[in-house]
Order: structure tokens, then sequence, then C-alpha cells
């Protein structure tokens, strides 16, 4: 049983060259996803390495949040398809950019971050013990107590004064 | 009551405000036009939702009513408004994205869902309430959508909203002088040793002022005067001798009113946080379950450990040290400013300057200290991976990557205490050289004044110098404690705040005035429409109502997260009812005096908690008053006598921490045999067999056997062949009791829980025999 199990999941990561998948985005914003003799359904983006590896390896995951599909390479759907996938890819992405650190503080057990973001100014606290994470090539991730996600894409790219406030968090 | 929800409320809105800069509740304006719209309906939940499709901030309310959701989106100075009916949704999709959740409310054409919404990950939690009465209401699941009518939506979204903050912190963030303030107020029991200990310091500082001033006077007022003739020799000796005499009592009383502060407040602090550990401790003591389940036990430890330790710290000697460098740090100024304000503008001006110096060092030296403590995580970090883990790191021959790992993380923490250590030792020898400076600044503008004709305005006596130069090393000191203190006010504040937050966390479960005792409990169980909800939104249990007769065995049976446990969790009332009742006796469980009736109920769980102690001791734990022979009794009866006898000292046998030094078996016994000493009217058993082997179930289960007997028994078990001997089995799914009825009778019901569950166990264990 183990053995089938696995062949199963060995033959659904390799995706099919001959388009047997196609995706399209419906006026709302949603990605649906037909495969040949199957319903159309909604279906979720799931970056397997959204810091690795973005554009390679992105699950697609139905309503109860299983993955029907691996396309392991956006080349291996048809334009229309790896449109759509984009558009969709681009706002699973969503994280928010910060382009401005005016003040981190420590307040009672919290890390107090207040940043200018693309998205306007923002409060956000991260707990003492948790820290920042560099991706390489100059860029930081902040995971607040929510579970939102921070980026300072390019740590060069911010004023002095900035870099000064985050210069703590870097392993340089 | 109501002004302590007032001000909770209040302090959720601070907090909210204070965070997230985020409304902290529906405007009153949407509130009033859709509880219009809904004829006067209340608001049942709503959420905040801060992404339009655009990824762009925009402020969106998503409204629950009973019978419609109101989105209602600000455009401009205005808000639209869009209303869906609860009934037209078929179902509901929650897509978890990097940093934002999609929420889809489905219509049934896939093209066209009724919305879609996404928001940041802080406003999931208080979406996802809403989202899930949706969802239940979508799946025909017989749910009305009502929340516990103890909270208001208010409070639900609010909580929703800071639970991640209130889970990583103390508390709601007060102002530090308000902390300090309320610190202070628990030297109020010592006010006379407070006094003395204050009064030493203040006197102590006083007495250090004295020293230089007599040095002048003794130089201008005996030696000048002796050595230009104007003062005869005996006269001089005599004077001399009276102020040596003063200098040495003002040494002596020094040092006595420095003894008097250092031990009373030394001695006020132990006192100080001995109440405290003695007032969080038996505090914690009466907290519900859920205060436990919402912290890490680490942290709710150092609350009584090494905090109150740190505020013992602050109040024994940073009040005092700080108090009189302030008072030494003004008193110096004026004595320099009185005894030649020329020289003492020199000193007094640049001070502010020094100050600001070591403040700006501080900060740096807090950068430094954050980049060091970074690096020193992920020092430990190392070990803790590596050591627990030591097997895989050997059998995957990876013992050269990980002393390589280890090296390049030791370097790094080397680098910055070097770092620090650069800073520090460069910063102090400046400081110094800058004060230095001033008093070389003293010397160059007093000495030409002490040289010149005393006629001169400007003339200065020698004795008046002398005592200036000495005033000025006294300077240093409280420069430093100074600058030390906003750290030190931030560490106790900071410790303060999470000793007070256990403080001011209201238990419960809390027993009425006319509380009464059964005497003795005869085991009649009923539950009547029983609802509960940890959260106030997802019900764990609903309208679950059953009678027990005493001495009534029952089994509960379910799938997991189906509320076997939060159903004798509110038996043994650790949670109150939502809505419904427990009547134990006839008399609902409120009613009852709490610590009563748990001295009548036994519980044997799934892991037995042993503490650090003999045997003897562990089973005792629950009757301290029992005699050696009611233990061996009871050991006997739980089957633990055996293997305890087999032990060198027996029962006198130390168990470690938690039991570790016994099998779970044999825990599990003794766990039995605690329950049994009890002689408990009511018995818990939750999952008490699970976590065996099946040699060890048999002597278990034979010891359940004997504690059963006479008592009302709920007994949860995952395995259903040990729930045999049940005089009826509950069957749970969803938080709805579904089936009830024996053994037998359960298995008749086509496709019923029971019986699928039963099925799928006796084919698990028949491929289990088969492997095997």
């Amino acid at each position: 049983m183990l053995g089938q199990d696995a062949n199963k999941r060995r033959v659904r990561i390799v995706s099919s060259p001959e388009n047997k998948v196609s995706l399209r985005r419906s006026e709302s914003g949603l990605l649906l996803f037909k495969k040949s003799g199957e319903e159309e359904i909604s279906v979720s983006v799931q970056l397997c390495f959204p810091w690795s590896g973005a554009d390679r390896f992105l699950s697609l995951k139905n309503s109860d949040l299983k993955e029907v599909h691996l396309v392991s390479n956006l080349m291996d759907l048809d334009h229309d398809s790896r449109d759509a996938l984009l558009k969709t890819m681009l706002e699973e992405q969503f994280v928010f950019e910060v382009i401005d650190v005016y003040d981190v503080r420590e307040e009672f057990e919290l890390r107090v971050w207040n940043v200018k973001t693309t998205f306007g100014d923002r409060d956000f606290q991260t707990p003492l013990n948790s820290w920042p994470r560099e991706l390489g090539s100059g860029s930081l991730l902040v995971k607040d107590v929510n579970g939102d996600v921070y980026l300072i894409r390019d740590l060069k790219a911010l004023s002095k004064k900035a870099q000064e406030k985050v210069w703590a968090f870097l392993d340089e | 009551m109501r002004l302590q929800r007032e001000k909770h409320h209040l302090r959720m809105n601070e907090m909210l405000e204070h965070y997230y800069s985020q409304a902290s509740q529906l405007p009153v304006e949407v509130r009033g036009q859709v509880e219009k719209a809904w004829n006067g309906q209340a608001v049942i939940l709503y959420a905040y939702v801060d992404l339009n499709p655009q990824f762009k901030s925009q402020e969106q309310w998503l409204v629950l009513g009973a019978k419609e959701i109101a989105y209602v989106k600000r455009d401009g100075e205005s808000y639209t408004f869009q209303y869906i009916d609860r009934k037209l949704i078929t179902g509901v999709q929650e897509i978890p994205g990097l940093s934002y959740t999609r929420l889809v409310l489905l219509s049934g054409d896939i093209e066209a869902p009724h919305l879609v919404l996404r928001y940041s990950h802080r406003q999931r939690r208080a979406v996802s309430n809403i989202a899930f009465i949706l969802d239940q209401q979508a799946g025909n699941k017989s749910f009305n959508g009502e929340t516990s009518k103890k909270v208001s939506s208010d409070e639900i979204y609010q909580e929703s909203m800071l639970h991640s903050i209130k889970e990583a912190q103390a508390s709601v963030a007060k102002n530090k002088f308000a902390v300090v303030f309320r610190l202070l107020s628990y030297l109020a029991p010592y006010k006379l040793s407070v006094a003395i200990g204050m009064g030493g310091a203040l006197l102590m500082t006083a007495m250090a002022l004295l020293p230089p001033f007599i040095t002048g006077y003794l130089i201008d007022s005996v030696i000048k005067p002796f050595q230009t003739g104007a003062m005869s020799y005996e006269e001089a000796i005599q004077i001399s001798i009276y102020t040596i005499v003063g200098l040495a009592l003002t040494y002596v009383f020094r040092e006595f009113f420095a003894y008097l502060r250092l031990s009373k407040m030394a001695y006020l602090g132990e006192y100080v946080a001995k109440d405290l550990r003695d007032h969080v401790y038996s505090h914690l003591q009466k907290l519900s379950l859920n205060y436990f389940s919402s912290k890490q036990t680490g942290s709710i430890i150092s609350r009584v450990g090494s905090d109150t330790d740190r505020i013992w710290d602050f109040i024994a000697f940073g009040v005092v040290e700080v108090t009189t460098s302030i008072i030494m740090l003004i008193g110096l100024g004026s004595v320099l400013l009185y005894l030649d304000w020329r020289l003492g503008l020199l000193v007094v001006v640049p001070l502010p300057l020094i100050l600001y110096m070591i403040f700006r060092h501080g900060e740096k030296m807090q950068s430094l200290f954050l980049r060091a403590w970074r690096k020193w995580s992920a020092l430990t970090d190392c070990l803790s991976d590596t050591i627990p883990g030591i097997k895989v790191v050997k059998a995957f021959n990876r013992e050269e990557y990980e002393v390589s790992r280890f090296e390049k993380r030791n370097d790094s923490v080397l680098g910055e205490f070097n770092r620090i250590h650069k800073a520090w030792t460069s910063f102090w020898p400046l400081l110094m050289l800058s004060i230095q400076a001033i008093i070389l600044s003293v010397w160059i503008f007093g000495v030409p004044r002490v040289l010149s004709p005393g006629e001169e305005v400007t003339a200065l006596s020698a004795g008046t110098f002398v005592s200036f130069v000495l005033y000025l090393t006294m300077f240093i000191q409280p420069i430093e404690i100074i600058g030390q203190m906003a750290r030190m006010v931030n560490r106790a504040t900071s410790s303060a705040h999470r000793v007070f937050e256990v403080l001011d966390t209201k238990p419960q479960i809390k027993d009425q005035g006319s509380a009464v005792k059964l005497e003795p409990v005869e085991g009649r169980v009923e539950f009547k429409q029983v609802s509960f909800s940890y959260d106030g939104v997802r019900q764990t249990l609903k309208a679950v109502s059953f009678d027990v007769s005493p001495g009534e065995m029952i089994g509960l049976v379910g799938p997991s997260g189906s509320g076997k446990t939060t159903l004798v969790n509110l038996l043994a009332r650790f949670f109150d009812v939502g809505s419904g009742q427990i009547l134990v006796d006839g008399v609902d469980l409120r009613d009852l005096e709490s610590g009563h009736y748990r001295k009548q109920l036994g519980m044997v769980l799934q892991d037995p908690y042993l503490f650090h102690g003999t045997i003897l001791e562990n089973i005792r734990y629950a009757k301290p008053e029992a005699s050696l022979d009611e233990i061996i009794q009871a050991a006997k009866a739980a089957n633990a006598h055996d293997f305890i006898i087999k032990l060198p000292q027996a029962y006198d046998t130390m168990v470690g921490e938690r039991g570790h030094t016994l099998s779970g078996g044999e825990r599990q016994r003794l766990s039995i045999a605690r329950a049994i000493l009890v002689d408990p009217r009511i018995l818990i058993l939750d999952e008490a067999t699970s976590a065996v082997d099946s040699e060890t179930e048999k002597k278990i289960q034979d010891a359940l056997d004997t504690l059963c007997k006479g008592r009302t028994v709920f007994a949860i078990a995952h395995r259903l062949s040990t729930l045999t001997a049940a005089d009826r089995l509950l069957v749970m799914k969803d938080g709805r009791l579904v089936e009830t009825g024996s053994h037998e009778e359960l298995l008749r019901i086509e496709g019923g829980v029971y019986r699928k569950l039963f099925e799928t166990q006796q084919r698990l264990s028949g491929s289990q025999f088969l492997r095997e």
C-alpha cells in the first residue's frame, strides 16, 4: 500500500508537458484549475520555496488545502495558464515590503517596529527572542507575532538612519 | 463587576490603538446603519479587513448578523454597504498566503462567489470567527451562530486582535511610572524600615558632603592664620584636634548611615520579594486551567523566580542608589555654586553634556548587546539542536559539519563580545578624560585666583579651592549610576509588569458566597443542554444532555476533537459551562463549593503526573492524613504494591521529577493508588491505559476495575475494547452527543458513528495481527 502511494505521488509531481492541465482567473480573481476529464475547481497556490526558488515548484491546492497538482516549472504550462498562475503568484507572494525603518524599540517582552511599507506606515511586534532572518543578497525578513511577513528587500537602499536601526540584526 | 468590565474594555481599546493604530471597535456610524438595516437586530460579530483587491490599505468591515452579513467599505468620507443573506452562502474558503489570507464566500457558482476578501494575518483570528460560523451554517450543521451571551461582539473582536500580543507579552503595556509606583506600594507594610533606610541613605549623602567642607575650613581658618601668625600654635592645635575629631565623626556616622541603609533596604527587598512570591504563587493556584494553557511553563516559573529577584535588586539597591545619586548631584552642584559661582559654573554647565554622552553610550551598548545576544542565541541553538539530536548527527556522519558550524558561531560570538569590550573600554577613559579636563580647567582658572591678592574681588581662598577640588572627585559615581538608571528601571518595570499580570488575572471559577457542600456526594450527574466554547465562538460542546445514575459506569467515545475531554473538564469544574447546566445530585455545579466537591472527585489521566518526592508522598498527596496501612491497601488495590516492594527503598524511594525513574505503567498504577486513597464518589478516567503495553494494560485494567466499583465513572478510552465493562456508552461527534447505548445496542445502528469506529479498530487490529 505504502509503495503504491509513493508511486502515485511521484507520478503527480512530474507536471505534464502535454498541457493536460489548464488554469485561468475568474473575474473575482480566483484561480480556476481544470484537469482533462475532471470538473473545474478553484485552487490556491502554495510556493514550495518562497525564498529559495519562488518561480519553481508551485503547489496547487483545493478548498481543503490538499494538493491537486504540482507545477515544477512554469514553462510546462501553456501561455494562458502561465499568465494566470503568474498573476496569482504575485498575489500569493504579497508581503509587507519595508522601505524605511523609523524605530525599533523594546516594550515589555516585545520588540516594536515602527516602519514605512509600500502599504503605508505600520507598527508591528515580534517576541524579544525572535530574530529577523537574513535571506542573502542583502534582504532581511521579519515575521511578527501574528505571522505577517515584512521584507526589507535591499538593506543598502534604506536610509543611513534606518540601516543603523537594523544593524543589530545583521550578521556582517 | 460592570465597572471591572468597563475598565477591561478601556484597556483593550488602549492596547489596540497603541499597537495597531487600528479602530478599537466597529465605528458607531457603521453599527448604527447596519443594525437599522437589520431592523434593530444586534451585530453578533465583526472583523476589520485591511487589504483591498489591489493589496492597498483600505478600511473595510465584515459584520455578522443573525440573518445576513454586511460588507462595509470606506470610500473617502462615506461608507458603502453590501448585505448578503447567510442562507445563500454555500461554503467558505480561507486561503492563507505568505502574509495575507483570502476569504471566499461561495455562492455555488465558481465564477461568482458572493465575496472575496483579503486581509493581513493580523486580522485573521477575528475574520476566522465569522468564517467558522458561516461555514457551520453552510454545512447544514444546526448552529445558530450565537456567541456566548456573556461576551459582546466588541470584546470578541478585541480579544481576537490582541490574542497574539497577549500571548507574546505579559500584559498591557502600561505607563512605566505607574508600574514603579505600584511596585513601591508593596513597601507600605514596611514604612518604618523604608523611613530608616531612606533616612540613612540621605544622611549618608549629607555626611559625604561634609569632609571636603571641613578640609577647606581647616586650611582657611586654622593652617593659613597660623602660617601668617594670626593664630597661636596652641589655638591652632586645639581647633585642629576638634576639626579632625569632627572629621572622624563624619566618617563614623557616614558608615553607620550606610549600614542602616544597606541592611534595612536589603532586608526590605527580600521581604517585598517574598511577599510578591507568596502572593503570585497563591494567586496562580486560584487561576483557571486556560491561563496555564495560554502561557509557557517557563514564563510562569520565571515570574515567581527571576522576576521577583530582579524586583528585590531594584528595591534593595536601585531605588536608593538612584535617589541618592540625584540628590548627591544636586547637592554637589549647589555646594560648588555656593562656594564659588564662577568655578561652580565651570563644572555645572558641562554636566548635561556628560549625562548626554553617557545616555548615547548606553544606547550604543544596547545595540551591541542586542547583537551579542542574537549571536549567543544562535550558538545555544546549535547546542540545543545537536545535543538532544546527537544520534542523528552520528547516524549521518555530520560531526565535522556540526563542529565547524559551532566554531563559526562561536567566532561570531567572540567578535561581538570583543566589539562590546572595545566600545566600553574606549568610552569610559574618554569620559574620565573629559571630567578630568573639567577638573583641570578648575585648576587653570582657580590657581591664579588663589594666588591673587586677597583684596581682589575674584580672589579665592586656598581652603575653598581644596574643598572645590575634593568635591569634584565625588561627581563621577552618581553620574555613572544615573547613566545606568534607564536600564535599571526598564528591567525592574518589565519584571514587575510580568508579576502584576499574574496578579491581575481574575480566576474564572469562583465559588458563590452561598456555595453548598454535598455530604456525601451520591454521584448522580445530569447534563442539561450544556454548551461550551473555549474562545467564545467555536462551540466545543453543543447542547449536550444526559443523565447518569449513582454507581453507573459511562464510557465516552468518539473521534479526536469530538468534545470528550471538554465534557469531563466541565464535570471537574475546571471550566464553567457556557450555557445549560450540570447538576450533581440535583445541585448546579456552580452552586457547589468547588474545593469540597473536587475532594470527592478522582481523576486518572493518560499522562500520570508524579511530583518530586517519595512514592509514599506521591500516593499520600491526595490525602495527607492517610495512615501507612491505608497507603499499602491503596497500593495493593492499584496493583502497585508488588513493584514498589521490589525497589530497595520501597515506599521511601525517591521518584525523580515527574516520576521519570519509573515506567509509564508504574506511574499510572501509583496515580490509581492515589485516586483509590481519596475514595472518590465520581471518577474520571481519561485514556488511563492508552500509553502502555498490553501486559501492563491488563494490570492497570484490573486495578481500575477495583477502583470503579461502587462509583460513578466517566471513562474516556481510545481503545473501545477497554470499555466493555461500561454500563452505557456516550458517543460524541463534533461536540454533540450523537449516540447512547450499550456496546451491543450501538453496534446494531446501521452506519452509526460507534459502529464505524469499532469496525475501523477491528480492521486495524486485524492488520496489526497479520503484520505480527
